[in-house]
């Protein structure tokens, strides 16, 4: 298990108390975004549903999407840093 | 969210040259969607006078992943949201904060559609503290363009309006 800060969005943030950064225990991405849930229930299903990351978000593990690493099975260590950032994306 | 961030509500001031250099990535990208930030300083809340440039990483999502994303850069367009989170950070704290995202439509108007909404709206919160302009180039011509904000409450958005000086 390591220990991750995850930033959190602004629009997020009303499951965390206001707070912009929590810190919990999870080896993998999908570990900490079950931990966060338990920390702040509810916020997982705003990020993720049966299929992986939502298409209006995004989980960056220090400067690259998870998405073109191993998305929720991507390893995590000590100290790192994963934010999750809302989308700029659409079209017609 | 509008707090001190007025320009979120709309009736924006754009310069000329800005709304000129916009329309000008829209019609290098056609049949392709460009994409972007204008800023403004904090100072004078309704004024756009800076254009950024952004990257439409929608293939390289859609080669990675077809079903997740199933468009390409013809009708989507998705910009590193790492780098903008870092610009809209630097922008509130130097004083030129990011006011609007723009991107452009192909051969289908300036309207704000419903990927657009799905993507910037959830739960009646807007998800990042800007309006928006939509560029529309019809064969390969700009056609029309115009600034949306969101309606507070809502997943829905509304035309406001964007005066060029």
């Amino acid at each position: 298990m390591a220990s991750v800060i995850v930033r959190i969005p602004p629009p997020l943030r009303t499951f965390t108390d206001g707070k912009d950064e929590v810190t919990v225990q999870g080896g993998t991405v999908g570990e900490v975004l079950d931990a966060l849930e338990a920390a702040a229930p509810g916020i997982k299903e705003r990020i993720a549903d049966e299929k992986g990351v939502r298409r209006s978000v995004n989980i960056f593990l220090g400067e690259e999407d998870i998405r073109f690493l191993d998305a929720l099975a991507t390893e995590l260590k000590d100290g790192d840093v994963v934010s999750i950032i809302p989308a700029i994306a659409g079209g017609i | 969210m509008s707090g001190d961030r007025p320009w979120i509500r709309g009736d924006l001031q754009i310069r000329a040259s800005v709304l000129e250099e916009l329309e000008a990535e829209a019609l290098a990208r056609y049949p392709s969607e460009a994409c972007g930030f204008v800023l403004g300083p904090a100072s004078e809340p309704s004024l756009l006078d800076e254009a950024v440039i952004e990257v439409n990483e929608a293939d390289k999502y859609h080669a990675l992943d077809p079903e997740t994303f199933p468009r390409t850069s013809r009708t989507y367009f998705k910009l590193n949201e790492m780098r903008a989170a870092r610009r809209f950070r630097e922008g509130e704290e130097s004083g030129r904060p990011v006011k609007v995202i723009f991107h452009s439509h192909c051969d289908a108007g300036a309207y704000f559609s419903e990927e657009d909404a799905y993507t910037f709206a959830s739960e009646g919160q807007l998800m990042w503290p800007c309006a928006f302009i939509v560029v529309s180039v019809m064969d390969g011509k700009v056609a029309d363009r115009k600034l949306w904000v969101h309606i507070p409450g809502t997943n829905d958005f509304r035309e406001s309006t964007l005066t060029v000086i």
